[in-house]
């Protein structure tokens, strides 16, 4: 991972450390709206200054289109911005972190974000994201 | 642009007036020529017990809708593209998400818009139903 100031994203067990550079903006989890024909791992848009972001379950980015019961509890969306465009990251919670790659409690396995966004592909026009499970199992 | 606004499985659609020629009641009979399409089926979500009827302009299809919501007069501003890369199919049947400022909301005729609606390509829908 790159250094510099990151931000764990928390769902369920799942820690994922993103760079702050990445980030546009946190906002509650509210207002999403559910699109036919989306991605597995899509779970809706946000309409937000003017544009609609697609909204993805990062658990699901992780494991390749599956949700566990435990996954639930998403609290917040983290908007990543690449290139020009935008996508949300359903999640539990946040917290920051001056060193990247380190769960303090030591039980999560932590997946560097910037890593599994390429990965998955959510930003490249017709391709899947099945690769993210597999780059994710790369970094524990 | 005028829209005509219908409920399915729990969201808000629409369709340019002038794309469609006439709304049927779920008991009216359909003209002689028209074909029935399921909206619902093609979109991949819960189709509604008793489904009013479209007749699109220009062709043969009758669009099953769900349940009509009357019509709004949106600006073009509203229209929010949706990214292409996520959707699983190539060519998705939306021109984009409705998102009316908070400041009109309360002047549309129809409050079916107090929350984002998609408003549907009749052109590709067109092309899925072959």
């Amino acid at each position: 991972m790159e250094p510099g100031s990151h931000i764990t994203l928390k769902s369920g067990r799942l820690r994922i450390s993103i760079a702050a550079a990445s980030i546009r903006q946190i906002v509650p989890a509210e207002g999403i709206t559910r699109i036919p024909l989306t991605k597995t791992d899509v779970a809706g848009v946000l309409a937000r200054d003017g544009r609609a972001i697609p909204i993805y379950e990062i658990a699901a980015l992780v494991r390749g289109g599956a949700t566990e019961e435990h996954d639930t509890d998403r609290r917040q969306i983290v908007i990543v911005e690449r290139d020009g465009m935008l996508a949300g990251l359903l999640v539990a919670g946040t917290e920051s972190s001056s060193s990247q790659g380190a769960d303090p409690s030591g039980l999560a396995r932590v997946i560097d974000g910037d890593v599994l966004l390429h990965s998955s592909g959510i930003f490249d026009a017709g391709k899947g994201g099945d690769h993210a499970a597999l780059a994710a199992e790369g970094d524990s | 642009m005028q829209v005509l606004l219908f409920e399915l499985d729990g969201s808000t659609y629409a369709l340019k007036v002038g794309a469609v020629e006439r709304i049927l009641a779920p008991d009216e009979a359909l003209p002689p020529g028209r074909v029935v399409v399921d909206l619902a089926g093609m979109l991949g979500v819960r189709s509604p017990a008793a489904p009013h009827k479209a007749l699109m302009a220009g062709g043969r299809l009758a669009l099953s809708i769900g349940h009509p919501a009357g019509a709004a007069r949106i600006e073009a501003s509203w229209i929010l593209p949706l990214p292409g890369y996520m959707f699983r199919v190539p060519r998705a049947p939306f021109r984009g998400l409705i998102d009316v400022p908070a400041s009109r909301r309360s002047r549309l005729p129809s409050q079916a818009l107090a929350r984002p609606g998609l408003l549907l390509d009749e052109a590709i829908l067109a092309e899925m139903a072959g």
